[in-house]
């Protein structure tokens, strides 16, 4: 029986395998997690993502660590859930406040972390301004005040 | 009798590959699975902070003016100002006016360059969004505003730093 030259089809293999492994090394950002409800707005900005908490703010819900904080429908979050001043929405500074003090324990504990008051903000490219008001005051008075937006490259 | 090079060559030929090819089929399909062909990347923002007078900073004696830069993004379009004062684009008013119903990201690049120009030194501008406008148009006008990209004849990419600093603005505090 003849014996087939597989040589060829290990090159391909081969290469292919060096692409892939390049890839892999100059990839990946595992916080961003795929929402089948989220739209990333686009950005030719080069910073890379960073790993700190991050806020997701898909099309229906707002999420932190994985889990449901609130939902709202197209940026308007019910108003049980807003303070008096109609800015601070109490269901998602009650769970930044815990991470807040999590992190502040974690940081006395490990000097060189330096992520205190950084917040990673995903976010729907349609939603509005507004929301994002409501959204960015509440982390501040829960002492998050450094922002990163994050977009898909251009 | 057969030589004792041909038979280095003989052995070479018969080189058993199949198992490395299996190794590879397995690795393919893990770093398929994990590789991310989305590239993502992140803005810098924050909130406004009070000071007791942001306008003027006191430098080794001297008065310098802070130029305060604001960009507010309308239903008309862009409204550049700074510290006592709107900029006037081409004598037309103070609009960078929508074109074709777009925002002109191009036409503020270019007059954020003008006024980078005339304060090297200044990096900070304040985005002062509608409540309607939508986070994309927000994210796009701090791209107009961190720096300018030019393409020389050679097709090379410059890229110039403008204002990284981004305070977004419009009642937060």
């Amino acid at each position: 029986m003849p014996e087939i030259n597989i040589t060829a089809l290990l090159d391909m293999f081969v290469m292919l395998l060096i692409f892939l492994l390049i890839n892999f090394s100059a990839a990946t950002y595992h916080s961003v997690k795929a929402s089948g409800y989220m739209d990333f707005p686009k950005s030719n900005a080069d910073k890379k993502p960073v790993e700190v908490l991050t806020i997701i703010v898909d099309k229906y819900n707002v999420i932190v660590e994985g889990k449901v904080v609130f939902k709202h429908q197209k940026g308007v979050v019910k108003e049980a859930d807003l303070d008096d001043s109609g800015f601070k929405i109490e269901p998602l500074y009650e769970v930044l406040l815990l991470q807040a003090d999590k992190t502040k324990y974690i940081a006395s504990v490990n000097k060189k972390l330096k992520s205190e008051g950084m917040i990673v903000l995903q976010m729907d490219k349609d939603l509005p301004f507004y929301f994002l008001r409501q959204i960015m005051y509440t982390a501040g008075q829960a002492e998050y005040n450094d922002f990163k937006f994050v977009a898909l490259k251009k | 009798m057969p030589s004792r090079r041909k038979k280095k060559v003989t052995a070479l030929r018969n080189v058993n590959l199949v198992p490395l090819l299996d190794f590879i089929v397995a690795v393919i399909p893990v770093l398929l699975l994990s590789v991310s062909f989305t590239e993502y990347v992140i803005l810098d923002a924050s909130l406004p902070v009070f000071a007791d007078d942001t306008n003027i900073v006191q430098q080794e004696g001297q008065e310098q003016k802070k130029l305060g830069l604001t960009v507010a993004i309308t239903d008309d379009g862009f409204v550049v100002g700074g510290t006592g004062g709107i900029l006037t684009v081409d004598g037309s008013g103070t609009l960078i006016k929508k074109n074709n119903g777009k925002y002109d990201y191009d036409l503020l690049n270019k007059k954020l360059a003008e006024i980078k120009s005339n304060y090297p030194e200044e990096w900070s501008i304040i985005i002062v969004p509608q409540s309607d406008t939508k986070f994309q148009d927000i994210i796009m006008t701090m791209d107009a505003s961190r720096e300018k990209i030019d393409i020389d004849g050679k097709g090379i990419i410059k890229k110039k730093t403008m204002f990284p600093n981004v305070v977004l603005g419009g009642g937060v505090l």
